[in-house]
């Protein structure tokens, strides 16, 4: 079992407030980064080998160093605390648990990026992580943390998911339609309010503090050898102890379902969805995958946002599969034609063939069109619906292919 | 430094054909340069992409995927293929999905744009079934919203939100439920939508279509929109029955519109081809007409006129092109002796002109339409511009999206003040001590422009001792504004928080006893802000119609000759040798004035060209007595209106988009007309019947005109103008046609044309300030017997009196009947609610209308539009008191009262 670096203080009393925090060793490394030049922070971080913790895993050093050199107005740090991908409950940990480590990994990477304003975009359904975190924002206010070149708005989202995705919440967050915009230019370069933005995930920026403090040489060492430290999985489903649980990123599959108890119900493994909702899902021989960015994206797969749900053989993947696609239909933004009707339409489908009523050609109807649609899209929301309506019914064809008999 | 051309050019391969583009270009700018047919259903041609159809989608040598052209940045050397075969592949896919959106029906002629790409990719019949289906909205006059035929490109929810800003409709929901719809999910017309129909323009599918049966078009031909001053192009639409398309386009291209519409210049042409347009010349004998023939009926005007040369006097269309209103005055003081002559600026914007003229030297507007999008404050007084100018009003909301200070200033709730960040509301009347209290605001808080005011003015001394009287205190105390706001506003306005001001009025200001004074104090503002004479600043009086600037320039006005040069002796000579016959050098009577002469017996004969003075001038009832009083009423016209009812001949003229011309707009751009049709029956351009009528004229006179009156063309005639107007002296038709519209100044063929005057120097050389004062608030007062104030202006729906929007039917849909303006509190006194029948009379007269109770007018006032519907029109009370300098009549005050209708 790694060092629990994130989740140090998760079982300590009023872990959320500033006192503990302190006691903890909270502020100590803003003392040091405030010591430091800002390209000084940024090399630290990209030396780190942190890599985004929201679902893409673009190396975080990179992402920050896109900002121009030579631009004269504002840039802004946003946060993306929009938590919405299926099977995904890590940051409403962070932030419920320990909202300081977000606040002064925040008030470092803006120095880094020479911003003066961060944006904090809360999922609208997580009322107790708001409430804390904005109690936490209070308190480094009077603490003089904040106020001091660096000032933190609280932005709460309204319940859809497409916000999660970065420059849908952009527009959200300028007060429009939370639709993604079409990339280039990307938000570092034009993002909220047409200036520099970075976007940057919850638990991506709590890491900074440790960076700072303990050096990114051991944090690269923490993880594999393309991303350093550790990651905080959210294990659910059927295994018998649910919740988060902060490993290595070089720890496998089958390592992190057996710190979680092990597979529950039936006790017999069916298959993992490793990343979140949109990603591929695994069947059971295949869960010795290292669990990093690259293991999983070479079994096909992705880390995506480290949600990791467990199936045993008593659950009907069609059955899932037409949840997992009422998901995306409910949730497309409707703004790409291939998006919004397919996922239409493969939800339609999908509930048919669980009814019964499914036809012979209708999986490959399915796969023909999510297939053709991928990549086609503003953002890549589709591409994640694609991911199991592809990977699904082309590993447990046999299933579907029993309910459609007409 | 030497920039190399080349180097900012990039070159593709598309289709294996090479193709330039200039940097910042997408792929899809590549192939539309070279008119390959790929599918972009979403693209206005004149838009940025948005992106959202996907069926744009093309290979690109070493790039993954299929990605889509619109918004793949093209780069040198790059390799597009847009029939390689995953690109098609997949395009059909999306096409195939587009296409299974949309429930075929018979109502419709195909989808579009979307049904020629689907042909191009062999889909014959989708594989899906549509998701949704939903009836006709048909809730609005002209356009349909027909969801069956919709794709979702959001093109309509652009132009409503992001070119109009009007924000009426816009993609509700979201995934698969979405669709196109208003706030709360009503019908179209339970929205704000103007009808202006820049969505119905874009719609790639027809969803969003005309109502009017498609016909085929044979041509198109872009010229000026007829109805109000801002001048937008609009391209007509000419049918293969010779017939106009119900919906105009607009025109990208154009600088005063940069393609932008409202619902009149859409939709508002086709009072063109009304059925009551008189086609034949008509001559009154016994009481009736008789249709003749233009010899007949110009031999009989020239009689009839020549019998009172001296004794006669002429109104000119500002609805006319400059070349007609030029024909105008050279006949009038060429041939008839006198300088009689006006047009109805007279009723609407003489007070501006007149205290420019006296303040400035120069009666136009300063700035362009580009400086209200560059202002920092937009200060707007007495005007209501979505109503009137909707295109400007859009202007106005792009400056406020990017920050601009609005500050409105209207004692009625027109619907800027909703959008404004402070709304001024003085009593009536009241408006020189409001602006003098913001003057002296500015001096006494250190924010005028010192600089500006010792280099460019003078009289600034007596002026300010003027301003004693207008504390903060008394201003309050006398307008019924707070302290605070007028304060604010002159803050704003002296320095805004960018760039410049510009200071907009209208007829709020001008038509007062003391609209002069109105005209004074804002002036006399600007110049102590020193807010013109450079970029994002200037002053602006909203002008009316379609050409009044021009008609002006041109010279129908009786105190300056064309090109509002004076009636000097070196002038007077210098047009004396283009004419061959001396203008005479005596002020003429403006138009209010020439009334009253007819009762006097000094103007026997009238010559009236596009306008209806029995329905304009105020006090309609006194007006027609003095029209009785005439000898010969000459009336050349579209249709048999109240004035032209009684006349002695009858000259059918040709419409706007019947001939060639120019019009000049607010902004001082002189811009092409363009004949688009043949003329009704035998009804001929304004010029041409007046050159026709003053060689008669002239012959029975005795005077030589041979070599006068003798023009081929439009063109030529407008030759001549610019010969003798030096600040048109670089335009030619050529010119307009190869140009596109230029701004006067433009003295040279080499010169650019001007954006914005007083720059260096004024025409009086330095700017005067003239003090105002505040006088009575008003000639006529509410008192016992009429215990409310009635205040008239005019609708978005109808034009002026109505004219021509009456012969527009969807127009009339939108707006049918007389609406009376009345406050809650007083329609509860009343005992009525909308809709129900009104009398409202005034010492002058009455009206019938139907109550429409809104807070938009103060307790005690009353609102109703001067257009006339169902024998109905505010003009029948007004006050014909006028401002004794420019001689405006008083149309925005007078005193009413208001009683309830039992339903007939």
């Amino acid at each position: 079992m790694s060092e629990k670096i994130l989740s140090r203080n998760f079982g300590v009393k009023d872990s959320h407030t500033l006192k503990v925090y302190r006691e903890t060793g909270g502020y100590t490394a803003l003392a040091q980064a405030l010591g430091r030049e800002p390209a000084a922070i940024l090399d630290e971080v990209k030396k780190s080998n942190l890599r985004g913790l929201g679902g893409a895993g673009f190396p975080t050093g990179m992402k920050w160093s896109f900002i121009p050199k030579n631009h004269s107005g504002p840039v802004y740090l946003v946060i993306n605390a929009d938590e919405g991908e299926p099977g995904t409950f890590k940051d409403r940990y962070l932030l419920e648990r320990d909202p300081h480590a977000l606040i002064e990994g925040m008030i470092i990477a803006a120095r880094a990026i020479k911003s003066a304003l961060g944006f904090v975009y809360i999922r609208g359904e997580y009322v107790e992580p708001w409430r804390r975190f904005t109690a936490a924002v209070r308190e480094a206010y009077d603490a003089g943390y904040l106020g001091q070149g660096f000032d933190i708005v609280v932005h709460r989202g309204a319940g859809a998911y497409i916000c999660g995705e970065e420059t849908g919440l952009i527009s959200s967050l300028e007060g429009k339609k939370g639709w993604p915009k079409v990339k280039p230019p990307f938000p570092a370069i034009k993002g909220a309010f047409g200036q520099p933005t970075i976007v940057n995930n919850v638990e991506t920026i709590c890491c900074v503090p440790h960076i700072i403090n303990r050096g990114a040489a051991w944090f690269a060492g923490l993880g594999s050898k393309t991303q350093g430290g550790t990651r905080m999985y959210s294990v659910s489903g059927r295994v018998t102890t649910p919740g988060v649980y902060e490993e290595s990123c070089a720890i496998t599959l089958r390592e992190l379902i057996e710190r979680a108890g092990g597979v529950s119900g039936s006790g017999r493994l069916k298959a993992v969805v490793p990343g979140g909702s949109s990603a591929p899902i695994l069947a059971a021989h295949e869960i010795d995958v290292v669990m990093d960015v690259d293991g999983l994206r070479n079994a096909g797969t992705m880390a995506g946002s480290a949600g990791v749900i467990v199936f045993d053989d008593t659950v009907s993947i069609p059955e899932a599969l037409m949840v997992v696609a009422r998901f995306y239909a409910h949730e497309s933004c409707g703004q790409c034609t291939p998006c919004r009707e397919s996922t239409g339409w493969i939800y339609k489908m999908c509930h048919r063939i669980v009814e019964g009523k499914g036809r012979k050609d209708d999986l490959d109807t399915i796969l023909d069109v999510a297939k053709r649609g991928a990549g086609t899209t503003i953002c890549a929301f589709y591409d994640g619906a694609v991911g199991p309506y592809i990977s699904y019914i082309e590993k447990f064809r046999g299933e579907f292919e029993a309910l459609c008999q007409r | 430094m030497n920039v190399n051309v080349a180097a900012e050019r990039m070159k593709l391969t598309v289709d294996g054909r090479t193709v330039e583009v200039r940097p910042g270009a997408t792929v899809l700018d590549a192939v539309n340069r070279l008119e390959i047919a790929l599918p972009q259903l979403c693209k206005d041609h004149d838009r940025a992409p948005l992106g959202a159809c996907r069926t744009c989608l093309v290979h690109v040598e070493g790039v993954r995927g299929v990605p889509a052209a619109c918004h793949l940045p093209a780069r040198d050397g790059m390799v597009v293929s847009t029939e390689h075969p995953d690109a098609v592949r997949v395009r059909r896919g999306v096409l195939d999905l587009t296409l299974s959106m949309l429930t075929p029906s018979a109502e419709r002629d195909g989808f579009g744009q979307l049904g020629g790409a689907a042909e191009r990719h062999e889909l014959a019949r989708p594989t899906w079934t549509p998701l949704h289906q939903a009836p006709i909205d048909g809730s609005k006059s002209f356009f349909v919203l027909d969801r069956e035929a919709c794709i979702l490109c959001g093109r309509c929810a652009v132009a409503c939100d992001d070119v109009q800003h009007i924000g009426a409709i816009a993609l509700l929901g979201r995934g698969h439920a979405m669709k196109v719809g208003v706030a709360r999910g009503g019908a179209m017309a339970t929205s704000v939508c103007t009808s202006c129909g820049q969505c119905v323009a874009t719609c790639p599918t027809g969803a969003l279509r005309p109502k009017d049966a498609a016909a085929p078009i044979a041509r198109r031909v872009e010229t000026t929109c007829p109805y109000c001053g801002v001048g937008c192009g609009i391209e007509l639409g000419v049918r293969t029955d010779h017939r106009l398309a119900v919906m105009a386009d607009d025109v990208p291209v154009n600088r005063s519109s940069e393609g932008m519409l409202c619902v009149k210049g859409r939709f508002g042409t086709g009072f063109v081809h009304a059925r009551d347009r008189i086609r034949t010349p008509r001559v009154r004998r016994d009481g009736r007409w008789h249709e003749v023939g233009w010899d007949e009926a110009l031999d009989a005007a020239a009689d009839g006129l020549a019998r009172h040369h001296g004794r006669f006097g002429a109104l000119a269309s500002a609805k006319a092109t400059n070349e007609d209103a030029y024909v105008i005055q050279k006949f009038v003081r060429a041939v008839m002796g006198t300088n009689n002559v006006d047009h109805c600026t007279r009723l609407c914007h003489s007070p501006s002109v007149e205290a420019m003229l006296v303040s400035m030297g120069s009666g136009a507007t300063s700035n362009s339409y580009q400086d209200y999008e560059e202002a920092g404050c937009l200060m707007v007084v007495g005007a209501d511009a979505s109503a009137n100018h909707p295109v400007i009003a859009i202007r106005f909301r792009r400056a406020m999206k990017r920050g601009a200070k609005l500050v409105v200033v209207n004692p009625k709730r027109v619907e800027l003040c909703d959008q404004a960040d402070l709304w001024l509301q003085p009593r009536p009347g009241t408006d020189v001590m409001l602006f003098n209290a913001m003057a002296r605001v500015i001096v006494d808080e250190g924010l005028a422009d010192a600089d500006f005011i010792a280099r460019r003015t003078e009289g600034v001394g007596a002026w300010h001792t003027s301003l004693s009287e207008a504390t903060l205190e008394r201003a309050a105390a006398v307008t019924g504004v707070s302290a605070e706001h007028i304060a604010q506003a002159a803050r704003w306005y002296a320095r805004p928080p960018v760039s410049g001001s510009c200071l907009i009025w209208g007829m709020g200001i001008t038509q007062h006893t003391n609209g002069i004074h109105n005209a004074h104090a804002l002036l006399n503002l600007s110049l102590v802000a020193g807010q013109l004479g450079r970029a994002g600043s200037g002053i602006s009086p909203l002008r009316g119609q379609n050409n009044v600037q021009g008609c002006g320039d041109s010279g129908c006005i009786p105190t300056n000759l064309p090109g509002y040069q004076k009636y000097d002796e070196p002038t007077l000579r210098h047009f004396e040798r283009e004419w061959g016959l001396r203008p005479p050098a005596m002020t003429g009577k403006v138009v209010t004035e020439m009334v009253e002469a007819f009762l006097s017996g000094e103007i026997q004969a009238m010559y009236v060209v596009g306008e209806n003075p029995l329905l304009s001038e105020p006090d309609l009832h006194h007006a027609e007595k003095a029209f009785d009083q005439l000898d010969v009423l000459v009336v050349q016209d579209l249709f048999m209106h109240e004035t032209a009812e009684q006349a002695d001949v009858f000259l059918p003229a040709a419409a706007f988009a019947e001939k060639e011309g120019t019009f000049t707009n607010s902004e001082r751009r002189v811009q092409r007309v363009r004949k688009a049709i043949d003329p009704a029956g035998d009804a001929r351009p304004d010029w041409w019947i007046t050159a026709e009528l003053a060689k008669r004229v002239a012959r029975r006179l005795g005077r030589d005109v041979s070599t006068q009156f003798a023009w081929r063309s439009a063109s030529e005639v407008f030759d001549e103008l610019a010969r003798l107007t030096p600040f048109l002296g670089g335009l030619s038709h050529a010119r307009l046609d190869r140009e596109g519209g230029l701004q006067w100044p433009c003295p040279t063929a080499d010169h650019p044309g001007t954006r914005f005057l007083y720059g260096e120097t004024f025409p009086l050389g330095k700017a005067r300030f003239i003090p105002a004062l505040q006088t009575a608030e008003a000639a006529e007062l509410p008192d016992p017997d009429f215990p409310f104030l009635l205040n008239t202006g005019r609708l978005l729906y109808h034009w002026h009196g109505g004219t021509l929007t009456r012969r527009v039917e969807g127009l009339m849909e939108l707006a049918p009947r007389l609406e009376v303006a009345i406050h809650p509190s007083d329609a509860r006194r009343l005992g009525v609610d909308t809709g129900a029948p009104l009398r409202v009379s005034s010492r002058r007269g009455e009206l019938t209308g139907y109550a429409r109770v809104t807070e938009a007018v103060r307790p005690g006032a009353l609102f109703v539009p001067f257009v006339k519907l169902a024998d109905s029109a505010a003009n029948f009370l007004t006050n014909p008191a006028f401002d004794p300098a420019s001689k405006i009549p008083e149309y925005k005050v007078c005193a009413v009262r208001v009683e309830r209708l039992t339903a007939a």
